[in-house]
Parts: C-alpha cells; structure tokens; sequence
C-alpha cells in the first residue's frame, strides 16, 4: 500500500470516528495489514504536506510550564511589522478571532466555517501539536478547495508575546477551551485567564468583543468567573444572550478535549464575557479609600 | 537592577550598601541622617549583619518624595527602602525632626514607620498621589513598586495596606516611572522581556499601550517632567546598546541612537531633564557619562550625541533634580558622589559644568570613608561568567531545523510500539476491574464499558453492569 492511500483510509475514518482510539476493534485489523509498509517509506517526513496527519506521531505532554525562560519563540517587534501572508492568510491582514492553547486543532477549523468572514488563529506551545495542526489546515485547504483559508495555527507563548502580535482592539473573539486547571496553589500564577493577563486581552479585544471560556473542572470555572467578575472592563454575557451563538455550540462540541469530556461522562462548564465599551465613567475609579487591601488579606 | 538614588529638591537619599542616608544639601552645612534597618520596637534586638547577612540587607531600590499631608502645613519626606530580603520600609520624616536628628551628637538613625514584606524582590520604587475621594481636591502619597515577578504593587505610606496594580507574565520590572498621557496620570513599566507598558493610574487594569521597539531587555526609563500640557516624553536605554525617546501621546517611537559610537558597554542608567531636551546615559563598568541633546529640525526629531564627561571612578546611578536643575550622579568609592550642572541658555546649546566638590559632595565622602562602606561594582546584576543575568538564555527546548520528531521517518515505528502498548494496557486495565466498584466510578474512569467489549473474557457481571447504563 502507498503513503496516499493509507491517508485516504485514515482521513475518511477520521471524519465519523472521533480520534483518539476509541476501542481496539475498529483500528486492530488495518494496522497489521500497515505495519508491513511502513518502514519502506523513504520519505523525508512523517506526513507529507496535504496529507492528514495521524495524532499518534504527534503527540506530547500535556502539561508544560509556560512561565519558563528555556524555550525561545520568533516574534515580531511590533504588530504592524508581522507579515501574515509568509504562513498564514493569502492577504495580509491580521487575524480577528483567537483560540488560545488550540491543541489538535478541533475548535480552530470548526471556527473557520462558522465564521467564513473572520480570520482564526490557534495559539499553541507545544511544537509537535502544532505541526499536527498546521498540516491538518494543509490537508483540508487541498481537499476543500477555497475554503480553510482563513485559519491557521502559531507556536507561541501567548502569556507573553501577546502585544507583539496583536494592536490595540483587534480582535473580535478569544477562546480558552479546557486549560490546564494548575491545580496546585503555587502553580495559579500560570493559569492562563488571571488577574494580570486580563488586563492584556481587554486591551486586545476590541470593546464589545466577546471572551469564552469552558473547562470541566469545576474549581477552575469557579476562578474563571471570580476573576473575570472582579475585573473592571468584563461583564457576563446571560445564558439567553448566547442562545444563538454558533460560537458556542461550537466550543462544546468540536474541541478534542470536549470529546475526551464526553467519553468520560463529565460536565462541562462555561462562562462567556464582553469586553466592555472603554468609557472612563464606566471603569470604577479608586480612591484611597477603597485601594488598598488591607495587609492581612491575601492577594490570590 | 539598583535604583540606589533618589532626589527632591535639596534633599538626596542614597543607599550605600545596606544603609540608607538622607542627605540634606545646601550651601552652608550639610547634614546627614541615617535610615536604620528595623523599627524602633526591636532596636534592642539590633546585631552587627555578618557578611553573608550583609548581602541580605542590601538595598536594592529607594525613593524619595515630599507631601504635604492634608491636615498639616508643613511637608513631610516619604523615604521609601527597598532591600534584599524583600522588606520594604516606609519613613516619614518632617523638616523639625530631620534637623534635630542631624544634629544630635552621638548621632541617631531614624526607624520606619511601617515595614512590609513583599512577596519578591524589588527592583524598582516610584511615588504618585492617589485622590482621596470622589469631588475632594486632596491627595495622598502612594508608593508603586516593581518587582522581580513581574508585578507592581501599590502601597500605602500612612497606615499598612497594599493593592497588585499589574503583571508582566514571568518578566522582572527593571523600570518603573509615571507619566501623562492625554492629562491622564500613567504608570510606564519596563521589563525584561523589550516591552514599555503603559498604564492608566489608579484604574491599573486599563492599558493604554505599549513602547514597543527594544531588541533586548530594557535596563532603565525615565520621564520628563516639565513638559507642556499636551505632550510627554519618555527615554529608555536598553541590553540592545540604544537609547530611544518615545512619544507619550501618540505611544510611539520619536526616534533612537545606537550608543555603540560612544562606549561599547551595556547603558545601565539614564535621566532626562524636565524640559526634555537633554538626555544623560552612563554604562555598566565605565566611566563615561554621555549626554545626548534632543534636536527638533522642522519636525524631525533626532538625538544627538553631544557631551562626554569622563567621571573619576565608575558611575552606578544617575538621577535628574528637578528642582535644581542638575543631575546627581552615585559613583563607587572614594569619590562617591558628583553634581553635574545644566545651563541652559534659550536659544543657545545647553552648557554642562561638573561640580565635584561641595558641602553635601564631601559630607558623604566621609561617611563613605570612616564607615568603610564598600559600593557594589556595578549595578547590572552578573552571573557566574560575567554576563547580565537579564540575558535570556539561548538554548531552545528540543530539536529545531532538521532534526524535529515530524521529519524523522523512524518515529513511525516508536509511534506504532508505543501505540500498541497503550492499547494492550487499556485492555488489561478493562480485564481487571473489580466488579465490586460503584457504577459511576466505572463510568467515568473507563469510558469502554459502554461498548460491547469483544476481547473481555466472559465476565457476566461486568457485561450485566453494561446494559445498564449504556444509554444513560
């Protein structure tokens, strides 16, 4: 059997089954009658561009540190010196919708049919991911002609480089789907929605843009709410203002994560907010009776 | 990163190691008082710091503002110390007593009125005023901090309270300073990581924007103070050997100078004047002090490289004094201390005269000398081989180029192992679940259950367990 083939194989099964091994009765028989071939292969790369990438080549920990100052990333000085047509969109225009830590990409290309007019970026640390999704958006740009070309996938830290990338009120939406809940107490500084880097997506986000989060961890949406409740310039969007938003549906449905959430039976919990209109009456002003915190309390 | 001094108008406070002094200038008699370490309840516990507690005990950052208190005529000087040991003490001193402390033979030291601890280090301390209420016209002084997490905390110098104003994510703050932006009072904060964030002050979550343009980490900012209504200006000098002058308003680039003409070292320390048109730079293990001049030409602005003042010994710090004019500059021993002054003619280029002698000059030369106070060798902190432990580190996390795992056609078959093994372990997890456990445990931890499992040998009561809640 050739490489093409065995893709072929692989893509169609991709589409109905949900990706992630889902008992050894559909997969056993094609992978011994593959295991023959596979090392024959004089190929360059595991995948070759168009094809759709298999997970178990890509796959890496989960968990990572993304306060750590051993990985370095390429990033641009300012936004408006970021090329976006190098390896991103056809023409030059910066992305409008963010999914940050996209993983395997699920919300990212479901997104970009959804919103056909908007440009969607996946925001990824980890490098073997986001090669995976990089050539999954190859394989779906040559099997959908025109379509998919308004996505695409990053490796970056987005706790850091965010204002590199991004100017002022540029974006319309971020996603947050299933983060890495940091359980431990001294590890909530690497939580990715916090105190601090809200104030860094509400300058991002343009006014009246939207922010979603969804997790299955209980404790974690507890903290997402807390925090984006106590911050001056959110307020919760009510469960009838999203009743028609695809945006959604979508986050509950497409991410892999969420499928791993629904195999297991869990729940899943969201929480989607609008960056406020800036309008300095809006924003509660402080004085010193209300600033400080007193000592004995903790911050955090 | 050491913000070792600090001015407002006559009076100077310096940390020399791990002491603090509060220097009094004028023209006839200089007087001096010492900022002691611990407050007045425990200065029975007091003990000479040994050498390694020394380290501790260092001073990393002080400032120094005046206010005059809502109920009081008279000004009160907020002392700020910052030190090693991420204690951090506040002292409130009125004229009156800095007078009859200074002149009280055997000298005392004056305690802190309230000490903090901080949660890390800090790097670097500015003052604002923050409105008492809504309507009032009346302020009071506010310390903001920037430490080595990244964060900047707000705390208060009348009683014991503190509020996290903002975060750099995993960056320390080498620069902290306020600024206006569109008659808005702005926190500018600097990091390690090239970023200039501006801030509104109080509401701190409020960004307005950020100076984007170093390509290495920034060691020092400043802001003009004087400037007129509708305009503001910062400088900052950077790891990436430039100096930048950067619009307040518009939150642009003005311009920028390489300064690899001048010295080839790092510029760990720059000051502007009030008006902005002078810009004075020292760098990390020379003895250099450039001045650049602020050259405005039909609206193309350039800095220009203007004077060079060769010090006696090595420069650490330098600070702007408004009030006079001049800049104070905190050089190693024995020399220690020097004013350079700015004449500034309308019209005409600004003139510099160095002032190396004084009354307040030779007071702290002698307290340097009769105390044996030894200065730190530079303020830019160094690790092991000599290089600013501001550097990011160059080493990349795996392969790169290559040799990354998606162009390694012999991964497949580690993949397919690996892949067959979890399987296998899946299958051996489902054989051996007790049937004894509860229902919902099996639900959630296996999702196979609620699959007919056609390898699992004929265990009945697991297969029974399964049509029960298969479609729950």
């Amino acid at each position: 059997m050739s490489p093409i083939s065995n893709s072929k194989k692989r893509k169609e099964r991709s589409s109905s089954v949900d990706e992630g091994g889902n008992g050894p009765s559909h997969e056993s028989p094609s992978n011994h009658a593959n295991d023959d071939n596979g090392d024959n292969n004089a190929a360059t790369s595991i995948t070759h561009e168009g094809e759709m990438p298999q997970k178990k080549f890509y796959r890496q920990r989960a968990h990572c540190n993304p306060l750590s100052h051993n990985d370095t990333f390429e990033y641009p000085l300012r936004p408006d010196q970021m090329d976006w047509s190098l390896e991103h969109y056809p023409n030059n225009s910066a992305p409008t919708v963010l999914d940050v830590g996209c993983g395997f990409g699920g919300l990212t290309v479901a997104l970009a049919t959804i919103l056909p007019e908007e440009r969607i970026l996946g925001m990824e640390i980890r490098a073997k991911v986001t090669e995976y999704v990089r050539l999954r958006i190859v394989a779906l740009r040559k099997e959908h002609l025109g379509q998919y070309q308004n996505a695409s996938v990053m490796r970056t830290n987005s706790m850091k480089f965010l204002p590199n990338y991004f100017a002022k009120h540029s974006l319309q939406k971020i996603f947050f789907c299933f983060p890495d809940p940091h359980f431990k107490r001294k590890n909530h500084p690497r939580r990715i929605v916090s105190e601090r880097l809200l104030s860094e997506y509400a300058y991002v986000l343009a006014p009246n843009a939207k922010l979603y989060t969804i997790t299955d961890v209980k404790e974690l949406h507890d903290w997402h709410v807390e925090h984006c409740d106590k911050h001056p310039l959110f307020e919760r969007i009510s469960e009838s203002e999203l009743a028609d938003d695809p945006c959604v549906k979508a986050m509950q449905t497409e991410t892999e994560e969420s499928k791993k959430v629904d195999r297991n039976c869990g729940n899943k919990y969201y929480a989607v907010y609008r960056r406020i209109q800036q309008d300095p009456v809006t924003v509660q002003l402080w004085f010193a009776g209300n600033f400080f915190q007193k000592d004995d309390e903790k911050s955090e | 990163m050491k913000q070792l001094l600090s001015c407002d108008g006559n009076r100077i406070l310096v940390g020399l190691k791990d002491r603090a002094f509060l220097v009094m200038d004028s023209t006839s008699a200089s007087s001096i008082v010492e900022l002691s370490q611990f407050p007045e309840e425990s200065n029975v516990k007091q003990q000479q710091p040994r050498n390694d507690q020394a380290e501790l005990n260092d001073i990393t950052a002080v400032a120094l503002a005046s206010f005059a208190l809502p109920n009081s005529k008279t000004e009160t000087l907020f002392c700020a110390v910052a030190r090693y040991n991420k204690s951090f003490a506040v002292y409130a001193i009125s004229n009156d007593e800095f007078e009859s402390l200074s002149s009280s033979k055997p000298p005392t030291t004056k305690a802190p009125s309230i000490v903090y601890q901080a949660p890390k280090r800090i790097s670097c301390i500015t003052y604002t005023m923050l409105s008492s209420g809504p309507e009032l016209n009346e302020f009071i002084p506010v310390v903001i901090t920037g430490d080595l997490a990244g964060d900047s905390y707000a705390y208060n110098v009348l009683e014991k309270g503190h509020r996290l104003l903002l975060g750099h994510t995993a960056s320390m703050l080498t620069g902290i300073t306020m600024l206006k932006h569109n008659q808005q009072n702005c926190i500018a904060t600097a990091d390690r990581d090239e970023k200039i964030r501006i801030s509104r002050f109080p509401e701190s979550c409020l960004i307005e924007g950020y100076l984007l343009g170093h390509t290495k980490y920034v060691t020092a900012i400043d802001a003009a103070s004087g400037i007129a209504e509708n305009s503001s200006l910062l400088v900052s000098c950077g790891g990436d050997k430039t100096v930048r002058l950067w619009d307040g308003v518009k939150l642009q680039e003005i311009c920028h100078v390489s300064t690899e003409d001048t010295s080839d070292e790092i510029p760990s320390d720059i000051a502007i004047n009030a008006s902005g048109k002078t810009v004075a730079v020292i760098f990390d293990q020379s003895k250099l002090l450039q001045l650049y001049t602020v050259k405005r030409d039909n609206d193309v602005v350039t800095l220009v490289a203007s004077h060079s003042v060769e010090c006696p010994c090595h420069p650490l710090v330098i600070t702007y004094d408004a009030s006079n004019n001049r800049l104070l500059v905190l050089m190693r021993e024995p020399d220690c201390f020097m004013f350079v002054k700015i004449c500034q003619e309308s019209g005409a280029d600004a003139t510099f005269e160095t002032v190396e002698s004084g009354v307040s000059i030779t007071a702290l030369r002698d307290l340097v000398t009769k105390e044996s106070i030894l200065l730190p060798d530079t303020i830019l902190e160094k690790d092991k081989q000599g290089n600013p432990v501001l550097q990011k580190e160059i080493e990349t996390r795996g392969a790169s180029g290559e040799e990354v795992p998606w162009k390694r056609p012999e991964r497949i078959a580690v993949a397919k192992e690996k892949q067959r093994k979890r399987r296998q372990n899946r299958r051996e997890k489902n054989r051996q679940t007790k049937p004894k456990r509860d229902k919902e445990e099996q639900a959630s931890t296996t999702g196979y259950l609620t699959l007919p499992h056609p390898f699992t040998p004929s265990r009945s009561l697991i297969q029974k367990d399964n049509l029960d809640y298969t479609n729950s």
